[in-house]
């Protein structure tokens, strides 16, 4: 046996027999507010500069590379070319084979729009949705579609303020356009096309390596909607509103903790009697903050296994979306003095998971 | 924990990495650094601290719920809280590097005949830890010299200096016999 070999051989015992000493599941620590929001933003950082990264890698050419992202504009930031329109106006910067461009008040009207998140839901057929991103208070939400040719398709809506967008336009002509009655701005450049438009609170940028009127017919015909409240019962967690108040999600069936009481506890209870007999099943349950900021938790048993997703991208001390989907064996309600806890089980863990109190 | 069905591991990107490791070993990893700091908010910070280094030298990790893995994140939390412990309490890190007295020859043929690897891990056990984390890095977790320097916070030439001796150490060891105080 090579020495080297050998060496891995006995470290590989080493190492095994001092992880013996931490084989009894350590105390769970329920880490500080500020300690989770910093590994929060340590993951999403880690996120957004994989996005950098995978979009350069796919135009490599960096023909056409667009990302939005905050830029600290100076005062002295020069308007090119504007186009007003009601509260928001484009403002578009030329420079070195690029061009910036923000969006600034007016000064007239009011924001019309109301909180609310487009998706796209007919993508052309091959393709699927293979990212998520979002961070409300930042570049906002990033939606990813791929197909097995490696094509993709990028949607980004972001709060037009504050947000600037630079797309490269060496060689290429920055063309003014309307999409879906509102301005917008197109470029193609080597096979690879961005299409950019804004209403009187969001931005939108549709990225694709389609042709020119595919991804023009993309945005203009098939794929973009508001979704109304009726429908948001049963979405997928991520496709919720940022805006969900807790009348919303009582409409929506689902179980609410709020300053008001507690709401539909019965299908929580109903939940877990169906998760002992193994009964698929799903329950959404929904913690409001004293500020109605709303903390989503979902779990669903399918397969025999209880699935746990967290979304506590609403919540102010959170600016990134962490969803969890953890997978479990088993959950319970928990009476614990005044309160009830709602626990799941895994095999693989010594202590129990905690998802919420409910006050008796 | 079942995190990733075995078909999908390949295309786990790193921020899913950083994610699952996060999920998996942070209570340990608290467990660690608060047994030696003894302070709530210090031993977050040595988390913390412990997951940003982890990141530059998060493509080496294949698997998440290993015993390799859980012993590199166990190794460089432990690093981070020692260093914020004796900067807390304002020592100078002993460095065995530094101490006189250490063998300085390479690793001799006796490593190389010996065939009890028990009775080597024995005298593993008996190294300096800051060495046997070194050894770990080096033969568990396959770093580099450079890739264990930037993990530990220490140059590179004392992280070669740390195998180098572990090494004859251990045929100090292994020649007379005996283990060394």
């Amino acid at each position: 046996m090579e020495a080297e070999d050998f060496f891995k051989e006995s470290v590989a015992r080493l190492r095994d027999r001092q992880l013996a000493s931490y084989s009894k599941q350590p105390p769970i620590h329920i880490f500080s507010p500020s300690f989770e929001k910093e590994m929060q933003e340590l993951i999403a950082k880690q996120r957004m500069t994989e996005l950098g990264t995978s979009a350069k890698n796919i135009w490599r050419q960096a023909a056409c590379f667009a990302f939005a992202g905050l830029l600290g504009l100076s005062l002295c930031f020069v308007s090119v070319g504007a186009w007003s329109r009601d509260f928001l106006r484009m403002v578009e910067q030329e420079g070195d084979g690029k061009t910036d461009i923000r969006f600034a008040r007016t000064g007239e009207g009011t924001p019309q729009t109301s909180d609310v998140q487009y998706t796209l839901t007919d993508v052309p057929q091959g393709y699927r949705r293979t990212g998520h991103i979002n961070s409300p208070g930042g570049a906002g939400d990033y939606i990813i579609y791929e197909n097995d040719a490696g094509k993709r398709i990028i949607f980004n809506q972001m709060p037009a303020e504050g947000v600037g967008i630079s797309l490269n336009t060496e060689g290429a002509e920055l063309e003014q356009i309307e999409c879906r009655g509102h301005p917008a701005r197109f470029l193609e450049n080597e096979g690879m096309c961005s299409l950019l438009w804004y209403d009187d609170r969001y931005a939108y940028m549709l990225t694709t390596d389609l042709p020119r009127n595919d991804t023009l017919a993309l945005a203009e015909k098939i794929t973009l909607k508001v979704l109304p409240y009726s429908t948001l019962q049963k979405l997928p967690i991520e496709l919720l509103p940022r805006d969900y108040p807790p009348e919303i999600a009582r409409e929506n069936g689902d179980v609410v903790i709020s300053a008001d009481g507690v709401f539909h506890f019965e299908q929580l209870e109903a939940f877990v009697a169906g998760c002992t007999k193994k009964q698929e099943g799903a329950v959404r349950i929904v913690h409001y903050a004293p500020d109605n900021s709303a903390l989503i938790d979902d779990l669903q048993m399918k397969d025999g296994h209880i699935y746990y997703t967290r979304d506590q991208s609403r919540w102010e001390q959170s600016e990134v979306s962490f969803e969890e989907g953890e997978e479990y064996d088993s959950i319970g309600i928990v009476t614990n003095g005044e309160e009830q806890v709602l626990t799941l089980y895994s095999r693989h863990y010594d202590a129990p998971v905690e998802v919420v109190r409910f006050q008796n | 924990m079942k995190r990733m069905a075995a078909g999908e591991k390949q295309r786990q990107t790193q921020s899913e990495k950083l994610e699952a490791l996060y999920k998996t070993y942070r209570h340990l990893m608290f467990y660690v650094a608060y047994s030696i700091l003894h302070d709530i908010p210090t031993a977050e910070d040595a988390v913390q601290q412990a997951f940003v280094r982890v990141i530059s030298h998060i493509e080496k990790i294949s698997e998440i719920d290993c015993p390799q893995t859980k012993n590199f994140m166990v190794i460089i939390v432990k690093n981070i809280s020692l260093n914020l412990y004796h900067s807390r309490r304002k020592k100078e890190t002993v460095s065995f590097d530094e101490v006189e007295g250490w063998m300085l020859s390479s690793p001799r043929d006796e490593i190389q005949e010996w065939e009890d690897s028990q009775q080597l891990e024995s005298f593993m056990e008996r190294l300096p830890e800051s060495y046997r984390d070194a050894l770990m890095l080096r033969y568990d977790n396959g770093y580099s010299t450079a890739e264990i320097a930037a993990l530990l916070g220490i140059q590179e030439e004392n992280a070669k200096k740390r195998l180098q001796r572990a090494r004859a150490k251990l045929a100090d060891m292994i020649a007379e016999g005996e283990g060394v105080d």
